[in-house]
């Protein structure tokens, strides 16, 4: 490769020109791309132009005039080639500090990253475990595990998980009683207006007891008439039944007039019981709709629990799915963030291939700077083969890549 | 007459029917109906005139039954409307008697 160099460099020092064009172009491509190929390519090209200048001065040495000038533009060339090299330096440096920067950039990111979503998987959980709480508590199932998880109707008032249902059926149980009670004060009511009709038959049994007294006191008082009337008739000798006749004829009347009071008392005995009676009727005679709204009321309770119980359930059961599925994603995440440490290891291999490249960028001003007479060939190509082993340690395809493109440096 | 009573033809089952309102009104009749047949074995109590119960009623059924002898008697319900048969139901009737 050298050796063609040479060659090309003997026509004319125009040459030079055109190829300080050359490189100018190159040089504005590896700025554009900024690529670290592009950087290659153009270490190459410069290896390459002081190759052509070293030749040069090795081929023009007899006119001492045209010595002058060469010496004069190569002492020009040198000071470009090295401003050349200055500013390639820079941009590596450049490179090698934004690859820095963007390493640490993704590291942080990859590691706050990192942090949300095991935040985020935790908080799903969280999630997950008051939808159960919940689910759980609708259904009155988080007793005590002796009781075995069952809520039967001898649960206990105190318990703090009451279930809605067993409300429910608590209520239904009160009403039953409640309409228990009622039919048993109707059963015993109606039994006591049975019992008070009879009373009522004895008593009218009274009166016509009371009415044979009346008749026998009737009967009395008219015999006694009778026998008042006999003695009246039978004169002086008689004077004497008179009296006692009076006297039957007054206790007969003091009877009759017993029996109206009998009739009387019996007859405001009579007024009472029918009072009571009415009194009874209308304890027995108590309307059911009450009892049968209050049933209907609790039915329909009870079905519309079920219903707002089967909607929490079903929505629940939609939280915990919704929770895995979250668990998933964030699990498909924290996943996908890999990348982030392939990406931390392309920058290592960046930042080592930029300072083979520096590397290789010294050993080239180096070279530069002298003639071919003065270069150390063999040193030159010990370095070289340093070079070849830095990047072939990197060992992957990329690096063997790379090391084709110094191949051709 | 709101309380009727028949006796069937082969006079082994006692018909009574009540009409209109079943309540303490017909308190009387109701016990004359069931004690002048309280040697029958078998009610039935036709309530397909039967407009309205109340818990009275229900009393009265039951001292029929106490009345008659709960085991040695057979007493139906027949042809109830579906608002009293709500009414038996809830007053659990329809376990001391046969309702249909």
């Amino acid at each position: 490769m050298l050796s063609m160099t040479q060659n090309l460099m003997a026509k004319d020092p125009i040459v030079l020109a055109a190829l300080g064009t050359g490189l100018a172009t190159l040089c504005a491509g590896w700025l554009t791309s900024g690529l670290l190929s592009a950087g290659l390519f153009t270490a190459s090209s410069l290896s390459f132009f002081a190759s052509c200048l070293i030749s040069d001065g090795k081929q023009n040495e007899s006119k001492g005039e045209e010595e002058r000038q060469r010496q004069s533009s190569e002492r020009d060339f040198q000071s470009a080639v090295k401003e050349i090299d200055n500013y390639a330096n820079g941009q590596l440096a450049s490179i090698s500090s934004d690859n820095r920067d963007l390493a640490d950039t993704i590291s942080n990111n990859i590691e706050l990253l990192g942090q949300a979503f095991v935040s985020l998987s935790e908080l799903a959980n969280h999630q997950n475990e008051l939808a159960k709480e919940i689910f759980e508590r609708m259904k009155g199932k988080k007793n005590d595990p002796k009781k075995g998880g069952k809520t039967g109707g001898k649960n206990e008032i105190g318990d703090d998980n009451i279930s809605i249902e067993f409300f429910a059926k608590s209520l239904d149980q009160v009403i039953g009683t409640y309409v228990d009670l009622l039919v048993s004060v109707s059963e015993k009511s109606v039994n006591a207006v049975h019992r008070i009709e009879d009373m009522v038959t004895h008593i009218d049994q009274m009166f016509s007891l009371l009415g044979n007294i009346q008749e026998i006191a009737d009967q009395t008082d008219l015999l006694a008439l009778n026998a008042a009337i006999e003695a009246a008739r039978a004169g002086e000798a008689g004077r004497g039944f008179a009296v006692v006749a009076d006297e039957v004829r007054r206790l007969s009347r003091t009877s009759s007039d017993l029996n109206t009071q009998i009739k009387g008392k019996a007859n405001e005995t009579k007024d009472a019981i029918s009072k009571v009676r009415a009194i009874v009727g209308d304890v027995a005679s108590l309307d059911m709709k009450d009892a049968l709204n209050a049933r209907s009321y609790i039915d329909q309770m009870l079905h519309t629990m079920r219903e707002v119980n089967d909607e929490v359930n079903d929505a629940v059961g939609r939280m915990t799915q919704l929770t895995k599925e979250i668990k998933q994603s964030v699990d498909s995440s924290v996943r996908g963030l890999q990348f982030g440490d392939i990406a931390m290891q392309t920058c290592g291999r960046m930042l080592r291939r930029l300072e083979t490249l520096n590397n290789a960028m010294l050993l080239q001003s180096e070279v530069c700077g002298k003639s071919a007479q003065h270069a150390d060939i063999g040193k030159i190509r010990q370095r070289l083969d340093s070079l070849h082993n830095d990047t072939s340690k990197h060992g992957s395809a990329k690096a063997a890549e790379s090391g084709a493109d110094i191949e051709l440096f | 007459m709101t309380i009727e009573t028949k006796v069937t033809s082969d006079g082994s089952a006692v018909t009574i029917y009540i009409r209109g309102r079943f309540d303490f009104s017909v308190v009387n009749q109701f016990r004359e109906a069931y004690e002048a047949h309280k040697q029958k074995k078998h009610f039935y109590i036709d309530m397909r005139q039967t407009e309205h119960m109340d818990s009275s009623a229900l009393g009265m059924l039951l001292n029929m039954r106490s009345y008659l002898g709960s085991d040695a008697v057979k007493i139906e319900i027949v042809n109830c409307s579906p608002g009293i048969r709500k009414i038996l139901e809830i007053a659990k009737f329809d376990k001391k008697f046969a309702i249909s």
